[in-house]
């Protein structure tokens, strides 16, 4: 277990990192959001004992992470993807970090092949596209087998394909039991793979709690209706078990998708003026969360 | 601790940078070797024939000289490069505790350059002992006094490589690790400029000195003399080496 006690971290009179504490589980894939400059690699750099922390500490398994004899075992991170020796290749990366923390040589094929570095396997990291150095970077997280995988904004240059193929790889170590952190800036990066959504803003935490409970409150993607009869329309979806809240012109709707919204309105005789999906930015959710309307950290124990 | 140091010589193994820096070190080292030896009528204006076996020795072991100033530069790049990439991020997470990972890169470095100059200092020997015999110079005797003179030639890279690597450590750069380790070898220079009774009580601070005290074939069995000349080279290296370390110890990455 994974434990974040008080965490802070402050440059001259700049606080980077603010009282953060946090407990993360495994087998759930924790997204930890925040815009530009919030925090979150000087966090997860204070885990693995990167940043010393100004106050507060990190604990794992009840110890801090120098004090563990095989940390990388307990606790795989990518950082920064670019930070690798350029003029090696693939295979010999991952060969000097096994050589160096004394691991299975069986892993170098078995990572190469899942993140589908094989085919440039021999090739010089400084080839890479950022793409692929996310992939080589996500294999070195990997490589012991961790039981907590921390990986600072992996999303950065994926294409759709590798974005779907990180996506499925994170729930799949969630589902094998591990702790998987990853950070981004994007609520949509996040919104697809997480299980837990942790923000933070300035180093402080902002918001804590898990996804189902965040597409309960306002957080979540919502369709946008605008009709010629609101308050019938509002009846109409309220019946059909959706989430409505009633703005100055139009509807924002929860639970239900444009979709059957707009079947809805098309059996009813509604004439709709405008239907859309509106996913809210990072920088809505945070004039949400600072405004104050709603409380949004909850126990962190409600996820198992 | 002996598997990082084992991934350090493998990285050398893959870095054709590293390998090359290397490979020049050796034939610089010999070349230069070579060219002091073949130009004693210039530097010395005598010719090899008049020399004695001891001053033969001398001219060519000054390649080390050159051993010495490659590997000032190779300690730097190769420590600094873990700061300029990034990959001290891998390498802390493999292994956080940062007096193991100092020490282990220290380790490497000594283990590195003093079997590179070991094997330079024998090939060294060896043309210089070409050199005595088809010179039909004679007199040269393996004795211990010939023995201290190669010891202090052979740790002579390895000494100023970890102050290199010290300045290295400190700075988080190459140019801060060879700028140091530079000027350490060669302020003993200027102070010569200095009074006498001025470069008298400064000059023996310095590790040249000391070095000196063991390259120098003396005639006589001076005990006191090599244990103060140890005891200046290891405070170079300890005090060194902490200061870089608790620089290095407190830095955020
Ligand atoms: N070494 C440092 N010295 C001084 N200030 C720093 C240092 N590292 C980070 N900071 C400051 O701490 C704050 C948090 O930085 P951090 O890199 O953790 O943010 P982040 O959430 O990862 O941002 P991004 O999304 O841009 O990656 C920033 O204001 C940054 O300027
Ligand atoms: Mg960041």
């Amino acid at each position: 277990m994974l434990k974040l006690v008080n965490l802070t971290k402050q440059y001259g009179d700049k606080i980077a990192v603010n009282r953060l504490s946090l407990t993360l589980q495994p087998g759930v894939v924790t997204g930890f959001l925040g815009p530009n400059g919030s925090g979150k690699s000087t966090t997860m750099k204070m885990i693995i004992s990167l940043v010393h922390p100004t106050a507060g500490e990190v604990i794992i398994d009840g110890k801090r992470y120098h004090e563990l004899t095989e940390p990388t075992k307990n606790i795989g991170t990518l950082i920064d993807p670019s930070a690798i020796n350029h003029n090696l290749t693939a295979r010999q990366h991952l060969a000097l970090i096994s050589t160096a923390a004394n691991m299975d040589t069986s892993r170098i094929n078995q990572m190469l092949d899942m993140t589908g570095l094989k085919m440039v396997e021999n090739k010089k990291v400084k080839s890479y596209s950022l793409g692929m150095k996310q992939r080589l970077g996500v294999a070195t997280a990997l490589m012991s087998d961790p039981d907590v995988v921390i990986l600072d904004e992996p999303f950065n240059g994926l294409d759709v394909d590798g974005i779907k193929w990180l996506r499925g790889l994170f729930k799949q170590l969630a589902n094998s039991g591990k702790t998987v952190i990853v950070s981004s800036h994007l609520m949509g990066e996040i919104q697809a793979v997480a299980d837990r959504v942790v923000i933070i803003g300035q180093g402080k935490l902002l918001a804590d709690m898990t996804m189902k409970e965040m597409n309960q409150k306002s957080l979540s993607t919502y369709v946008y209706v605008e009709t010629n009869h609101l308050k019938k329309m509002k009846k109409l979806l309220q019946d059909n078990l959706a989430n409505v809240q009633e703005l100055e012109k139009g509807l924002e709707v929860r639970n239900l998708t444009a979709k059957e919204v707009g079947i809805l309105a098309y059996k009813h005789q509604l004439t709709l003026f405008e239907l859309k999906t509106v996913q809210p930015t990072l920088e809505e959710l945070f004039t949400e969360i600072t405004a104050g309307k709603v409380d949004y950290v909850s126990r962190g124990d409600e996820i198992t | 601790m002996m598997h990082i140091i084992k991934a350090d010589f493998k990285k050398i193994s893959y870095l054709q940078g590293y390998r090359n820096v290397l490979l020049a070190t050796a034939v610089l080292s010999i070349l230069f070797g070579m060219t002091f030896l073949f130009t004693t009528n210039v530097t010395t204006g005598k010719s090899l024939s008049d020399l004695s076996w001891i001053e033969i020795m001398d001219i060519t072991l000054l390649g080390i000289d050159v051993t010495t100033i490659m590997f000032i530069i190779f300690t730097a790049y190769f420590i600094a490069n873990e700061f300029a990439s990034g990959t001290i991020y891998t390498s802390l997470a493999i292994t956080p505790l940062r007096q193991k990972y100092f020490l282990c890169k220290l380790l490497f470095i000594a283990k590195i350059s003093i079997l590179s100059s070991i094997i330079l200092t024998c090939a060294l020997i060896f043309i210089a002992y070409v050199m005595i015999t088809m010179n039909n110079i004679d007199g040269m005797i393996w004795n211990s006094a010939l023995m201290i003179k190669l010891f202090g030639v052979i740790i002579m890279p390895m000494f100023y490589s970890l102050l290199s690597l010290a300045g290295t450590f400190y700075t988080q750069t190459a140019s801060g690790g060879i700028a140091f380790a530079l000027a350490v070898m060669f302020t003993p220079a200027l102070i010569k400029m200095f009074p006498a009774n001025v470069s008298d009580v400064i000059l023996p601070i310095f590790p040249e000195h000391a070095l000196h005290v063991f390259t120098e074939i003396h005639s006589s069995v001076d005990t006191g003399l090599w244990l103060n000349a140890s005891v200046i080279l290891l405070l170079w290296i300890a005090i060194t080496s902490i200061l870089s370390y608790w620089r290095f110890n407190k830095s955020d990455f």
